[in-house]
């Protein structure tokens, strides 16, 4: 008996190291901060400017995120094409890809005349300096998590429930949303809050592509920058009180929508937590 | 075709190498048939098919006269319970049974769900989830989906696998109420001897994605044309022509086994092989006692003559002998049956008689 707990004991000391790294560089930056500080940025016009655009961005990469990569994550787990392999390794890139690189290659690709470019500029969507630019950015370098997660979440769908429902007369799409969509909506839920995390804590690609930001609808607030580069300012010009003041605000905000997801999952209201599904 | 419920036609599938049929068959209302064989043999490829959720590559369906081949699952209008059930585990029990009437939108889907739980013996389990139910509680959720469905055909695939003894008698008296006052057409999977026995009116054995023997139950258990029929009737001893080759030719066991001798050998009961002590005074071949085996209550005898060995039951005064023993060894020739080679055994290329 004694034997087994020298493995789990082990484990453990391990575990609790890695959650040390995790937890108590963010308690310094809280120390560091000051509620007093933290209330005093909060205050700040320029951090709210900052904290809009880079909110509002965020749900737009989100909405796309999850658009238009729900679908390709449905595909992968349920059906066989030609290319698929390669198609799987493409969703996987963007993480690979260093954040600068991402950044540079996007403005490479949507800089004005570009073919691209100009076609963003002539639907309204100018990308350079612009809320459309950190978007771009966000769903570059967030969107993966959402396919990823939703092709692991479709593949835990039982196909004989699927099978079965479409005996009893539901046609394809009667199937997918009665079983695969609630039996997956955890899954994708849980893929798509990381892509929102990954959204808003980028800052390689924002240094590039939309390192300011110039009023352009739906923006209409002051030029400003994506809050991680307003931090990133802040800790540029000396000001690491007020850069660890921001970065603070910045993640209760974050663990404020994160810890609101969770409650919302864990309130009976969605599907899988109904008959101990996915609980 | 103008014959009720469902006809198979020279039905072929191809899923990746695996070759299935051609298979040929028929299931009348009011009747049962008991799909059977061993693992891999195409059994749930078969439901599969015929439910519509794998394609034929060749042959024809037949549903009450209706050609459905081409038909996709939802215009079969046939019931289907998975070996998984594939209950929607967010849903009721009511809900889960009332889905078919829902879906098409009948005003009495809630009330002919409950009849359909109350007929199962799931009443008072109405606003239970799946996950919260026994595996055989969930087994009947499933079947009373399929039931309030108003299928045309029940296709079971291993409807007992997850039920216990007493359990499964009751579900076997419940299904065959249901195929007799609903003049159902039923095909079943089943892997238990009793499950069979109990329910079906006819037997199709398929074997490696060829039918082996199609027919009605009392032909199969008048004599088993393979070995898996052997086996799955309960009989332990199945020597083959090489083994009663190996035998002496003046011994006794050998004259007895060629005496029934079929293409692939000789099947029958530990029960028809009789062990009795070597100095008792009776005829029989002498053996030696390889091992003992515990079936349930019976204690049974490997003995060995001439490298073939059986299976058989202790028939002498006193404490059965030890491993190592001598012993005489006969067999009760009116319980031996011979083995057709498998390749043909009865296996229907036409639609066979329904009989």
């Amino acid at each position: 008996m004694a034997l087994k707990g020298v493995p789990t004991g082990i484990a453990a000391a391990l575990s609790a190291s890695l959650l040390g790294l995790f937890l108590l560089p963010l308690v310094a930056l809280f120390i560091f901060a000051t509620p007093g500080g933290i209330l005093a940025e909060a205050g700040s016009p320029e951090f709210w400017s900052s904290l809009e655009v880079t909110v509002q961005a965020s749900l737009i990469a989100l909405a796309v995120s999850v658009g238009l990569g729900v679908p390709l994550g449905y595909l992968l787990a349920r059906r066989n094409f030609p290319g698929k392999a390669w198609v799987s390794s493409a969703v996987t890139l963007p993480v690979l890809v260093p954040h600068l690189v991402v950044g540079l290659a996007l403005l490479l690709w949507v800089m004005p005349g570009t073919a691209v470019g100009g076609l963003l500029g002539r639907a309204g969507l100018p990308v350079f300096d612009t809320i459309w630019g950190v978007v771009l950015v966000m769903v570059y370098v967030g969107a993966s998590y959402t396919v990823l997660a939703s092709e692991q979440a479709f593949l835990a769908v039982d196909r004989a429930t699927v099978e079965a429902v479409r005996t009893l007369g539901a046609t394809p799409t009667d199937a997918f949303l009665d079983v695969t969509l609630p039996l997956s909506l955890r899954g994708i839920l849980a893929g798509a809050l990381l892509t929102w995390a990954r959204s808003i804590s980028e800052i390689g690609g924002f240094l590039i592509l939309a390192y300011t930001v110039v009023p352009s609808p739906p923006y209409t607030g002051p030029v400003t920058n994506p809050a991680p580069v307003y931090i990133f300012n802040l800790y540029q010009e000396g000001a690491l009180g007020a850069a660890a003041s921001a970065a603070a605000l910045l993640l209760l905000i974050a663990l404020a929508a994160f810890v609101a997801v969770r409650l919302l999952e864990r309130s009976g209201r969605l599907p899988w937590n109904r008959g101990g599904v996915g609980a | 075709m103008t014959r009720d419920g469902l006809v198979v036609e020279r039905l072929q599938v191809r899923v990746g190498r695996f070759r299935l049929g051609p298979i040929s068959g028929h299931v009348p209302r009011g009747s049962a048939s008991a799909l059977i064989g061993p693992n891999g043999a195409g059994k749930t490829t078969l439901l599969r098919t015929i439910a519509g959720l794998a394609p034929a590559a060749e042959g024809r369906l037949w549903l009450d006269s209706e050609e459905i081949t081409l038909r996709p699952p939802e215009g079969r209008h046939l019931g289907y319970v998975p070996a998984g059930l594939g209950l929607l585990a967010h849903r009721t029990v009511e809900a889960n049974v009332a889905y078919a009437g829902r879906l098409r939108g009948h005003p009495s889907a809630r009330s002919e769900a409950r009849r359909w739980i109350q007929r199962v013996g799931l009443q008072g389990l109405e606003s239970r989830y799946p996950g919260t139910l026994s595996s055989g509680e969930r087994q009947r959720v499933a079947l009373a989906r399929a039931l309030a469905a108003a299928p045309r055909l029940l296709l079971l695939d291993e409807p007992m696998a997850a039920v216990d003894v007493e359990g499964r008698e009751d579900l076997i008296s419940l299904l065959r109420s249901i195929v007799r006052t609903e003049e159902l057409p039923v095909l079943f999977v089943a892997h238990e001897p009793p499950t069979v026995w109990g329910l079906s009116d006819r037997v199709h054995l398929l074997d490696r994605g060829r039918t082996r023997f199609e027919g009605p139950l009392d032909r199969f258990l008048g004599g088993p044309q393979s070995r898996f029929a052997a086996r799955f009737q309960g009989l332990e001893n199945l020597p083959t022509p090489a083994e009663i080759d190996r035998l002496p030719p003046a011994s006794i066991l050998r004259k007895q086994l060629e005496g029934c001798r079929g293409p692939d050998g000789v099947a029958f009961a530990a029960g028809s092989v009789a062990i009795a002590p070597e100095d008792g005074g009776r005829s029989g071949e002498p053996a030696r006692i390889h091992s003992l085996r515990a079936l349930g209550r019976r204690s049974l005898l490997v003995v060995e003559a001439h490298g073939l060995r059986l299976l058989g039951e202790w028939d002498g005064p006193g404490a059965p002998p030890s491993v190592g023993d001598r012993v005489r060894v006969s067999l009760n020739t009116d319980e031996l049956h011979s083995l057709g080679k498998e390749d043909d055994a009865d296996a229907p290329e036409a639609v066979a008689d329904p009989a």
